[in-house]
């Protein structure tokens, strides 16, 4: 259970991703017929980052503090005093972000209006990247684990 | 020809700046003061459950006050200073955490 708790977060945040990316196509062909469907891409992401949030929070505060004590004894202990800390507070960035991309998906007209589809673009390439390189933390974050557990000889 | 940002944008777009900056300071805060860290995880369990919610409040409810404070307007500063707010935000953490 504990593993697949692990597993759902950077699951979700890598469709939160793919959820941007369509976004960003929609509103760069933004026209009258993709007006619900850009809608639905900014709204998917954002419920994907939230689920993230959730998934990712309850690992973190209920099963983290094992895995952090196997890293700070192990060679990388950089995994989490600087990729765990910046990762788990940076993602509030990324949380706000994708929520404001739902309102200015749902108030903003894209087919006429080019400082809207500057600012959707914008917000959603901030997300994207943020997202990633929560994603690259998360996987240094597990190697720290690996390299901690091997040096134990476990 | 609409190229004004509706309220809701304007409102909740100063709110994400605020909030993502404000974010960035609270880090701050509580890594220099353990008191502060100690007073948020008592008071809700876990220090990262309080700087979340505290997080979203301000987004949401500044978000809501500053939409109706707002009117449709071009404010060509919103893009800009979102961009300027991320990354002022997320370089304020890095180097934070990089130099602690």
């Amino acid at each position: 259970m504990r593993e697949f708790l692990l597993m759902i977060h950077p699951t979700t945040g890598a469709l939160a991703i793919f959820c941007a990316i369509w976004f960003m196509v929609e509103v760069l062909n933004a026209s009258e017929r993709n007006r619900g469907r850009t809608r639905f891409a900014a709204l998917s992401s954002m419920l994907l980052m939230v689920a993230t949030y959730i998934a990712g929070g309850y690992w973190y505060v209920v099963y983290y503090a094992a895995d952090k004590a196997v890293i700070l004894k192990g060679a990388w202990p950089f995994a989490h005093t600087f990729f765990m800390e910046a990762k788990e507070h940076a993602f509030f960035i990324t949380l706000i972000l994708s929520i404001y991309l739902v309102i200015v998906a749902r108030k903003e007209d894209f087919v006429r209006s080019r400082s809207a589809r500057v600012l959707a673009v914008w917000i959603g390439l901030l997300v994207i990247a943020s997202a990633f390189a929560a994603e690259g933390a998360g996987s240094l974050v597990a190697m720290g684990v690996r390299m901690g557990l091997t040096q134990s000889g476990i | 020809m609409p190229s004004t940002f509706s309220k809701q944008t304007i409102g909740y777009g100063i709110a994400a700046i605020i909030a993502i900056l404000g974010n960035t300071v609270l880090v701050v805060i509580k890594e220099e003061n353990p008191a502060v860290k100690a007073f948020m995880k008592q008071l809700l369990y876990h220090h990262w459950i309080a700087q979340g919610v505290a997080v979203l409040l301000v987004f949401l409810v500044l978000g809501f006050i500053l939409t109706r404070m707002s009117r449709s307007s071009p404010a060509r500063w919103l893009t800009p200073s979102l961009i300027a707010a991320s990354a002022l935000g997320a370089l304020g953490i890095i180097a934070l955490f990089l130099f602690e």
